[in-house]
């Protein structure tokens, strides 16, 4: 029993790992084909950043998405606060085709927790990305100290509002980048009129409702009413307090190099929109995203494309070779002057590493396995010590050595099966309640803190650990594994066969 | 008077010819069978006495080939066997429906059932059928232990136990029965009991019995008795 345990533990363990780090690598391909697409077409010389391949590139069929980008360093500056971040700049239309700008930016947003308001900042999307709003990663927002814009709503701890009733709420539908700090104070003077009133600026009018939205026009938050079980009525009252999103002065290499000259020209302006988060975490750490206007102004070069993102159809998408077959092809569409690199080419560095480490985990593993082998054959062992007599008497009744020989390599087999069986089980289990097991062993040894960490890096937590029914490569892994287990276990018997079947049966009958 | 060998083959189950057996304990030699003959009739039953440790259960050992003797030779009824070779593949396998071993301590399988462990003989060689099973049932019932067939051995008293072990020896209707001190654990009258049976048993299956006691009455009750003294075997009746 403890031996089919043993084996049910490291066939668990082994199986555990692998499909982990599967799970790894799907996850980063999965990040890395959202930080950069399926594909980049990098220019080979500076002629060449000029051509327009866009329309050539998306005529192919199996091209879905195609998306030009300029990139290069800029100077951020906030007072005495400066980075350099890795910056680009990106069609504001086009390269959400290609790049989920919307789900970054959705993991970029944080919510201001405070007593006595609850933060209604609406999550920033590509549409308030305009010529002169960047979107900045946490690390570039931290150094420089900024933010963008946010919303609170005052919660109403006097109760002056009507309460016992689900009346609705007033949430914040669009803040854009260009909103003043300001204290907006919604006052309902009937079902359909409301009077709206801003502190700082006096700003007083009474508006007629004609749908949801209460749109006051540029600079202000767009709000939307949100009907609860019972229509607003006069009295009801919302209280919010906006924060100006901060401004950066950027400069771009050229404009140093002409401060160096006593050529001070005045740095661009530009409003925080958003943070972004790029969740592949060999992307760019500090890194600004603008439009592509935005870095042709900056960089003064007008009509230049640094490289295009490509995004293909699932059909090619999902084999590695048809891929590639897909980027020679396009390549030669395009001449000499381009070159376009699969994500995994650009990649290979990272999957190789990732290979090497399941191979090492595979090695490391290994010698797990021969332990439970080296238990099981010290088992087997002590049972023909202990059943000595009977291996006798079996023998003395018309038993044969390899007949009983036979019954202790199947007991080898029999362990090792069952073991397979339990451990391929206890996987199947891991895997489906890894995040609680993840969060309570991470938690006991790295406390919350560290769980956070590891969370952070591993993600364990949106992990896709695919089931053998699910996935060829994670079949192959349980029954790989499950067929060295029953393999070493019967190994693992065959000693003490040997030596049951080499007893002589009048000695095994005479031992005490 | 010597035990002699009768030479006339046809009507004898099991003979023994002049069997030598020694231990070696380091430098020393112990000589534990000098020359032991022994012929047994079919249906016939042989009782051997001796002291502890004069090699009576030895002796068995040889004449079921359960181990190798210096010398000597031994017969399953024609078929000749040199003791001091090595037993093949043939004989073990006809170990099994010749001969029927009875130890004192039972050896009884803890872990099967009193029937899967009379039915085990007929499993190892292979004979399992329908009719062996019903010969186990009649068995168990000829021995009166037909009720505790599921039972495993550890619930069975020791009386019970040895009349399965009787059982399991006859399972394979086989021509002789080797019994080492069957009564051995057991107290006078459930071993007088299990001695009764067992000689009616080997009586009624027509299988000579060949029985090692310290019970002289038991060795009465057999067809001929002899010692075994300083690893010669001497009738005395």
């Amino acid at each position: 029993m403890l031996a089919v345990v043993g084996v049910a533990l490291g066939v668990n363990v082994m199986i555990v790992v692998i499909a982990f780090m599967q799970g790894f690598q799907e996850k980063f391909r999965s990040d890395i084909i959202d930080a950069q697409g399926h594909a980049r077409v990098l220019p080979l010389n500076p002629s060449s950043r000029t051509k327009d391949l866009k329309s050539t590139l998306s005529a192919h069929p199996e091209v879905v998405g195609c998306s030009p980008y300029i990139q290069g360093q800029l100077l951020l500056q906030n007072r005495e606060y400066t980075s350099i971040p890795h910056s680009i700049g990106v069609d504001p239309v086009t390269s959400s085709e290609v790049l989920p700008f919307n789900a970054f930016l959705e993991k970029g947003h944080s919510v201001i927790d405070a007593f006595d308001s609850e933060d209604v900042t609406p999550v920033p999307t590509m549409d308030s990305l305009e010529d002169k709003v960047v979107f900045i990663s946490l690390e570039v927002a931290n150094r420089l100290g900024v933010r963008p814009a946010a919303i609170l709503r005052k919660i109403d701890h006097n109760k002056t509002q009507r309460t016992g009733r689900k009346v609705g709420t007033v949430r914040v539908q669009r803040l854009d980048p260009f909103v003043s700090s300001a204290e907006w104070n919604i006052e309902f003077l009937g079902p359909s009129q409301v009077l709206i009133q801003e502190k700082l600026s006096s700003f007083k009018q009474v508006y007629d409702l004609t749908g949801r939205l209460i749109d006051l026009g540029f600079g202000k938050p767009v709000f939307e009413l949100i009907e609860g079980d019972h229509s607003f009525a006069k009295g009801d009252t919302f209280h919010f307090q906006c924060f100006r999103a901060s401004t950066l002065e950027v400069y771009s290499p050229s404009m140093i190099e002409k401060a160096k000259s006593d050529e001070m020209s005045p740095p661009h302006e530009v409003k925080v929109g958003g943070i972004i988060e790029v969740p592949w975490q060999g992307f760019h750490s500090e890194v600004l995203f603008g439009s592509l206007r935005f870095m042709e102004d900056i960089k003064n070069q007008p009509n230049v494309r640094d490289g295009y993102y490509l995004k293909f159809s699932d059909n090619t998408a999902g084999d590695d070779k048809k891929l590639g077959n897909l980027c020679e092809e396009l390549e030669e569409k395009g001449g000499d002057d381009w070159a376009i690199i699969p994500w995994f080419v650009e990649n290979a560095w990272f999957f190789e590493l990732l290979k090497f480490e399941e191979y090492l985990m595979v090695l490391i593993m290994i010698p797990i396995g021969l332990v439970a082998a080296f238990a099981i054959a010290i088992a087997l062992m002590t049972s023909v010590l202990r059943k000595i007599k009977e291996i006798g008497l079996l023998i003395a009744i018309g038993g044969n050595q390899f007949s009983v020989g036979l019954i202790f390599c199947l007991q080898g087999f029999i362990i090792g099966s069952l073991g397979a069986i339990l451990g391929c089980g206890f996987a199947i289990l891991f895997i489906k309640y890894r995040d609680t097991l993840m969060s309570f062993i991470v938690e006991k040894i790295a406390g919350k803190e560290g769980q956070a960490g590891v969370a952070q890096f591993y993600d364990f937590y949106s992990l896709e650990v695919f089931y053998p029914w699910e996935s060829t490569e994670s079949m192959m892994t349980f029954l790989s594994f499950a067929a060295f287990a029953i393999l070493v276990s019967t190994i693992a018997g065959l000693l003490p066969a040997w030596r049951a079947a080499r007893l002589n049966p009048a000695d095994a009958l005479r031992s005490e | 008077m010597r035990y002699e060998v009768n030479n006339s083959t046809e009507q004898f189950s099991l003979r023994a010819k002049s069997l030598k057996k020694s231990f070696a304990f380091g430098d020393s030699k112990l000589e534990v069978l000098r020359s032991v003959s022994l012929s047994l009739k079919k249906a016939e039953s042989l009782s051997i006495q001796g002291d502890s440790g004069c090699g009576k259960s030895t002796l068995l050992n040889l004449l079921a080939r359960l181990e190798q003797g210096d010398d000597g030779e031994i017969f399953w009824g024609n078929k000749k066997m040199e003791a001091a070779r090595k037993q093949d593949a043939k004989q073990i396998a006809q170990r099994g429906t010749y001969i029927g071993v009875i130890y004192q301590a039972y050896y009884l399988i803890p872990e099967l059932t009193v029937f899967q462990n009379v039915i085990l003989p007929a499993r190892l060689n292979g004979s399992l059928n329908p009719q062996k099973q019903e010969r186990v049932i009649n068995l168990l019932k000829k021995m009166g232990v037909e009720q505790k067939a599921n039972q495993i051995p550890p619930k069975l008293s020791g009386g019970e136990r040895q009349r399965v072990a009787i059982a399991r020896a006859l399972i394979n209707s086989p021509k002789v029965i080797l019994a080492d001190e069957p009564t051995g654990n057991l107290d006078e009258k459930t071993g007088g009991e299990v001695m009764d049976l067992l000689l009616q048993t080997c009586e009624e299956e027509k299988a000579s019995l060949l029985l090692v006691t310290h019970n002289p009455k038991f060795a009465e009750a057999t067809n001929r008795a002899a010692v075994l003294r300083d690893g010669e075997l001497n009738q005395i009746a």
